[in-house]
């Protein structure tokens, strides 16, 4: 039985049986692995707190013969982001974080970059950031490591950059923007405007430690936002249900 | 599988649908049951039969009753000023063992949980809110379990209502009786240390 020791985010549990737990784990070095916690429903002793959603762990990880299901046997908790819980909103946007990446990776897919993104946005809304310009660069980051980098470079029907534009427009076929000239055709709910556009470029490129400065107004957020969660949706081709909650607690909460 | 004849397979896969049974267990519990007098699964038979015609919500707190309103909404020698605010039946059992609370509660049926697509509207939140608008409560106490979800609940009812005149309290957590403190993790020892009380 081999063993494994790699850090990993919570992405999600259920309770299965009368005292065991399913967790689904996105680890560092194996990417996402579905894991079994004997007896972690009932006793405290073993596991705490270290697997409840979003945690930072590092867990052992034994691979059971005859079954992708590995199980966890001890966990060391990094970090706990205690104050994603006290905030309604955190937690929806922890819990949608979580859930792309969730939908996005393939078991056992080590995706590095990947991980590190979920790591910091958790940090962030641990620590009380932004959370709707969070979202968009949470978004954009995944859309650039998951090989969908949106076009903001240059027009993806004429290939042409045009500065000078009153506002551009966005093709999800082709990922990217689209010039006045050639977005006739295109809903006028696709637009964004020049400053939108440059901003966003700039978020693809500045490293994450330096991505807290870029600030969002409200207009690039409101221009942006939308477009994005459509993209990285359609790409999905399923159902994100926190997406749903997300935007119901928009109305619920304040 | 097929060796065995379609009535028990039929059982089989009937208890394969209770959570946390399986397969083998749900056939190893057919084969029980197969075993039994007829007086005692029929008995069993029956009391299926019964919980489903006889226990419904109760509509003011929202446990399971044969009455409605069920026993402790009706009893008159609990007070009505405080509501406890639990996740399910048997946390509300749990804490009805305790003797520990004397007035009424209100179930949830669940925390939030974004994932499952579990919100604010499949739980029985407006219901709360509407006791607490009939005017009688004066405190209410969010007892949801102490993990992420049931944290980020007992968050956004103490959000909704923070307006209304009422105490709006949570329960304590901390270090359990029996144990030897430098076992517990460091994020229970912490809430351990807020929650601290006068001696
Ligand atoms: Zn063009
Ligand atoms: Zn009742």
């Amino acid at each position: 039985m081999p063993l494994h020791k790699t850090p990993a985010i919570i992405l999600n549990h259920k309770d299965f049986g009368e005292s065991d737990k399913i967790i689904t784990l996105f680890t560092y070095s194996l990417g996402k692995i579905t894991s079994i916690a004997k007896g972690a429903k009932r006793s405290r002793k073993r596991f705490a707190n270290q697997l409840d959603l979003f945690s930072f762990v590092r867990p052992i990880l034994w691979e059971k013969q005859h079954s992708s299901l590995t199980r966890i046997d001890q966990c060391d908790l990094l970090q706990p982001f205690a104050s994603i819980r006290k905030v309604p909103e955190r937690f929806a946007y922890a819990a949608y974080f979580c859930e792309l990446v969730d939908a996005w990776v393939k078991d056992r897919d080590p995706h590095a970059e990947l991980f590190h993104l979920l790591l910091w946005a958790l940090r962030m809304v641990d620590h009380g950031a932004s959370l709707a310009p969070l979202s968009v660069i949470f978004h954009l980051r995944l859309l650039t490591i998951v090989g969908y980098a949106p076009n903001f470079i240059a027009c993806v029907t004429c290939n042409l950059w045009k500065g000078g534009q009153v506002f551009y427009s966005f093709n999800y076929e082709k990922g990217g923007i689209v010039c006045s000239d050639c977005a006739f055709n295109l809903p006028l709910k696709n637009r964004l405007s020049p400053g939108t556009v440059k901003l966003l470029s700039l978020a693809q490129k500045t490293s994450l430690a330096k991505l807290s400065r870029l600030h969002f107004s409200a207009q690039p957020l409101a221009e942006s936002a939308p477009i994005l969660e459509n993209f990285v949706h359609s790409l999905l081709g399923k159902e994100i249900k926190s997406y749903r909650f997300l935007s119901r607690s928009h109305e619920c909460i304040r | 599988m097929s060796v065995f004849p379609p009535a028990l397979l039929r059982l089989i896969r009937n208890l394969g649908n209770l959570p946390g049974i399986g397969e083998k267990t749900a056939a190893r519990l057919a084969l029980a049951i197969l075993r039994w007098p007829e007086v005692r699964a029929k008995e069993l038979a029956q009391s299926i039969d019964e919980v489903k015609e006889k226990i419904r919500f109760c509509s003011t707190c929202f446990s399971f009753t044969e009455t409605d309103p069920c026993a402790i909404c009706a009893d008159p020698k609990r007070t009505t000023d405080a509501i406890c605010v639990v996740e399910d039946p048997g946390d509300m059992m749990a804490i009805e063992k305790s003797s520990g609370f004397k007035g009424r509660y209100h179930v949830l049926h669940g925390v939030l949980s974004p994932m499952d697509g579990v919100g604010p509207d499949e739980l029985k939140i407006k219901e709360l809110l509407l006791r607490i608008k009939s005017g009688q409560v004066k405190e209410v106490i969010l007892a949801t379990s102490p993990t992420v979800a049931g944290e980020a609940t007992a968050a956004y009812l103490a959000g909704l209502l923070q307006n209304e005149y009422i105490a709006v309290t949570r329960i304590a957590c901390g270090v359990p009786m029996g144990t030897d403190l430098k076992y517990n993790d460091e994020m229970t020892l912490r809430r351990a240390l807020e929650a601290r009380t006068k001696a």
